[in-house]
């Protein structure tokens, strides 16, 4: 019985380190570098780290290695990648588990075909830098913090057409949009290997030495109103009395959940083309603290010490008020501007959250193509294309209907993702067994996984992940269902649509027959 | 920078350096890593149309 032709047939990844670095490369995203250190600004500071930690343990390693054990289980043993495959098997074969694996053929979809988009824009900044065409306004005296980035907001919203009236057809930005999703084809369509893990192989140290460059520069930023140093210091002095908000304990859990990309099924899916008895444990445990470095070294150590820099204490906190995607597009740039070097400082910093972005926009269009190829035998080019057709019929309305792009990620990028993730524990732990779960995870590794975190997982983990998905649906729900506007309505619809879409097709894929061991 | 934050920083910075260190060192130095397949042999087990 056993179905190894079949199985043989999918690709593996050629090196370890290939495999770490592209894992890492999902993880890191525009989240580590903008994300971060304004939710640590803006809850507590240093005091921020201690429920960022417990969050880590609690509830971002244990996950992260469940996502590699689903994967490599998947992969190896069930001939599926994907989650609509891996849950069937795992639940002796229940065709409601299908329906329940499409949400994660559902997730990754939606969310890259906004996150291409997004990532456009960063591209489309550095080319902007590099060809100098940004405001250059001098940072006189007397000239107030909003006068000063009045420019460059509107710079901003040139960029995304809010000026245009009617159907808004920003040239500029549709160009590097295409660009930006042609690279994004051209790393998938050569493979596993050949694409995407030769792309991670130079991608991710050039992504790191980008972020170290930017990081020595800042720290020798220095104006009368403030110094990178001060900004550390900003960023780092803890405020204990933060730690007795449950918002802060919240925010600290959405923030370890997002930065690891958990929930996305990419992790599943990558993790599908290892060996049977390769590591996990050390491997899962390797990409984690990679993603750590890139977000609580690096990320923490640019954008705000930057802020700090240049506007002051004060005028970061309202920086950092406005949000992360404020504080990346519009202060960061206008900071630049006034900086010895800045256009190429600019470059740099927009080709960093490129890459940082275009590392994980194809680990998120990775599950369907693997669902693709596995569930219905399409060969790797086939797949590629018909994905790729897919999110670019579906991104014209996220480019061109405003509100889609945030009703997308409300739903798909938030709160799905954590009901998802709840539901991967609770099939692999609590139904497919957690000593088979347990072993799975434990399976071929270099190191042993101390046993603490077998209860973590069985137990703690999923009452951290409802919890945290009670709050969400309490925070967001409501205002978002006031919300009936013609775009949102038709973003629901779509999504609804991609939603019916996979699980029919979930329900129609191929049953394989499990390898015996 | 005052001393409190500073000391935070270091604390976790290096906490996030010697993991990293930490698993580095386990992946480079294990046997089992140096009987890895050649990119050549699993370009070998490439699907393609």
């Amino acid at each position: 019985m056993a179905d190894m032709t079949r199985l043989s047939g999918r690709e593996k990844w050629a090196t370890k380190i290939g495999l770490i670095l592209a894992m890492a490369g999902n993880a890191i995203g525009l989240g580590n570098f903008l994300r971060f250190p304004v939710q640590a600004a803006e809850n507590g500071g240093g005091a921020f780290m201690i429920p960022y930690l417990i969050a880590l343990i609690f509830i971002g390693i244990p996950l992260m290695w469940v996502e590699w054990a689903m994967g490599r289980y998947g992969g190896s043993v069930l001939g599926h990648g994907t989650t609509p495959g891996i849950f069937y098997g795992m639940t002796g074969r229940k065709k409601w588990a299908k329906i329940l694996g499409a949400i994660g053929l559902w997730i990754p979809m939606v969310v890259a075909i906004y996150y291409i988009y997004v990532e456009s824009w960063t591209l489309g900044y550095a080319i902007k830098f590099a060809m100098k065409a940004v405001p250059k306004i001098k940072a006189v005296e007397g000239l107030s913090q909003e006068e000063y980035l009045k420019p460059f907001k509107e710079f901003l919203g040139e960029y995304l057409g809010a000026k245009g009236k009617g159907l808004y057809k920003p040239t500029f930005a549709y160009i590097v949009f295409l660009i930006t999703f042609a690279i994004n084809y051209y790393i998938l369509y050569r493979g596993v290997v050949k694409g995407i893990e030769a792309f991670a192989k130079k991608a991710m140290p050039l992504l790191y030495i980008m972020a170290i460059i930017l990081l020595v520069r800042v720290f020798m930023l220095e104006t009368p109103k403030g110094s990178a140093v001060e900004g550390l210091g900003f960023l780092w002095t803890p405020d204990f009395s933060a730690l007795k908000k449950p918002e802060v304990w919240i925010a600290a859990a959405g923030q370890v959940f997002f930065t690891l990309s958990l929930g996305f099924s990419a992790i599943v899916a990558y993790a599908s083309y290892i060996d049977r008895n390769d590591d996990i444990a050390l491997s899962g445990l390797t990409t984690t603290a990679l993603n750590e470095f890139a977000e609580v070294i690096l990320g923490g150590s640019i954008a705000i010490p930057a802020a700090v820099a240049f506007f002051g204490v004060a005028g970061t906190v309202s920086v950092a008020k406005s949000g992360a995607f404020s504080l990346g597009f519009v202060s960061l740039p206008a900071i630049f501007v006034n900086t010895p070097g800045g256009m190429f400082l600019g470059f740099l910093w927009f080709f960093l959250l490129f890459f940082a972005g275009l590392t994980s926009s194809i680990a998120i269009t990775q599950p369907f193509i693997t669902f693709l190829q596995d569930d219905f035998g399409l060969p790797r080019k086939k797949a590629v294309s018909l994905t790729m057709l897919l999110i670019f019929i579906v991104v014209q309305f996220v480019i061109f209907i405003p509100g889609v792009l945030d009703e997308m990620d409300l739903w798909a990028g938030t709160i799905m993702l954590v009901l998802f993730a709840l539901v991967e524990i609770v099939i692999f732990f609590w139904m497919f067994g957690a000593d088979k779960a347990w072993e799975e995870m434990n399976r071929g590794g270099i190191i042993q996984i101390p046993r603490f975190f077998y209860y973590i997982t069985k137990y703690v983990t999923p009452i951290f992940l409802i919890v945290l998905f009670v709050v969400f649906m309490k925070d967001y729900i409501p205002k978002s269902l006031a919300n009936t506007s013609k775009e949102v309505m038709l973003a629901r619809g779509l999504m609804i649509g991609l939603f019916i879409l996979f699980s029919v097709l979930a329900l129609k894929a191929k049953d394989h027959k499990e390898v015996e061991e | 920078m005052k001393g409190i934050a500073l000391l935070f920083m270091l604390i976790f910075w290096m906490f996030i350096v010697s993991l990293v260190t930490f698993c580095f060192t386990l992946l480079l130095f294990n046997p089992k890593e140096k009987k890895k397949v050649s990119p050549r042999s699993a370009c070998a087990n490439e699907p393609e149309s």
